[in-house]
């Protein structure tokens, strides 16, 4: 009985249960970034041999720089790699997802390709609510700095 | 992802019923959460989407929710955490819908990296209907507020 106190007390800390959750938080955040080794076109570009021919995933933040006749040019994390294909309806400036095979000469083979028409305005409307979410949070509750604690408004 | 303007008026459809309507804010929080926990690291460095993609699987948005709740007093941290919860569960609720050319979230992380989704529609294509979502929120909220109004000049 008197074991099942002491444990209840301790969940009951606050401080503590915030230390075990950042901890938690933490272990699987390191978890997530360090037991998954994507193939990305910064690698691709710095080993090209050691990737040549190996499919890459080329789908966060990549924009088309520039239109060929027998496809595109496309930026990713600063770097910027031709692309043998079909562009679709991609402008340059648009946002892509794309599947292709690395080629050790330095391009992409497209395999399917994705053009994000609205990708930009997207995010640019999800500012307001996130913003008016914040506004109604400090609007409906009271931030105590003292106790680091969100008191309800009276 | 829909967009939040999308992911924000769900929750706000969902939560006016009044004996649903306590603890709305958390709610909201809640529903756009996972976006706010991964989106802005990568948008504005894209490298970062490696380690920040973890955000968006629900037991890591789950354990922030968690987190989040022990800012809240006492007395009202249970309402809190449930409807953060609940919040989370329908972004993902409405994720879930979303069409992927090549993979989409890892729902089971950090169990299984495999992914599934409905397939209804691409991401892109719930913009068309913002402005019908921001139409709805404001007429829901302008109504609500004159029947208040109207309530308070009838009280004796």
């Amino acid at each position: 009985m008197r074991e099942q106190s002491a444990i209840h007390l301790i969940f009951r800390n606050r401080w503590i249960n915030i230390l075990g959750l950042l901890v938690v938080l933490i272990c699987l955040v390191l978890y997530g970034y360090l037991s998954r080794d994507p193939v990305t076109l910064d690698k691709c570009l710095n080993n090209p041999i050691q990737y040549d021919g190996k499919d890459i995933n080329v789908s966060i933040e990549a924009t088309v720089v520039k239109l060929l006749s027998d496809g595109f040019f496309v930026r990713q994390m600063g770097r910027a790699i031709r692309v043998v294909g079909d562009p679709q309806n991609a402008s340059v400036g648009d946002f892509v997802v794309m599947l292709a095979v690395f080629h050790k000469e330095g391009y992409l083979e497209l395999k399917s390709l994705r053009v994000a028409k609205g990708r930009r305005l997207k995010v640019l409307i999800s500012i307001p609510p996130a913003l008016l979410v914040l506004f109604l949070l400090f609007w409906t509750y009271r931030f105590d700095l003292r106790l680091l604690l969100f008191k309800e408004r009276i | 992802m829909p967009d939040l303007v999308t992911h924000f008026a769900a929750a706000y459809i969902l939560k006016v019923p009044r004996q649903w309507s306590k603890f709305r804010i958390p709610f909201y929080i809640g529903a756009i959460l996972p976006d706010l926990l991964s989106r802005p690291f990568y948008i504005i460095y894209p490298s970062a989407a490696f380690v920040v993609y973890s955000f968006h699987t629900p037991l890591v948005t789950a354990v922030v929710c968690l987190l989040i709740a022990q800012f809240f007093q006492e007395e009202i941290r249970p309402g809190v955490r449930r409807n953060l919860f609940l919040g989370i569960g329908l972004h993902y609720g409405l994720d879930l819908m979303q069409k992927y050319l090549i993979s989409g979230y890892v729902w089971l992380f950090p169990f299984s990296w495999k992914s599934f989704s409905l397939q209804l529609f691409w991401s892109e294509e719930a913009l068309q209907f913002v402005p019908v979502w921001v139409a709805l929120v404001l007429g829901i909220e302008t109504f609500i507020q004159i029947k208040k109004r109207i309530r308070k000049e009838n009280l004796p």
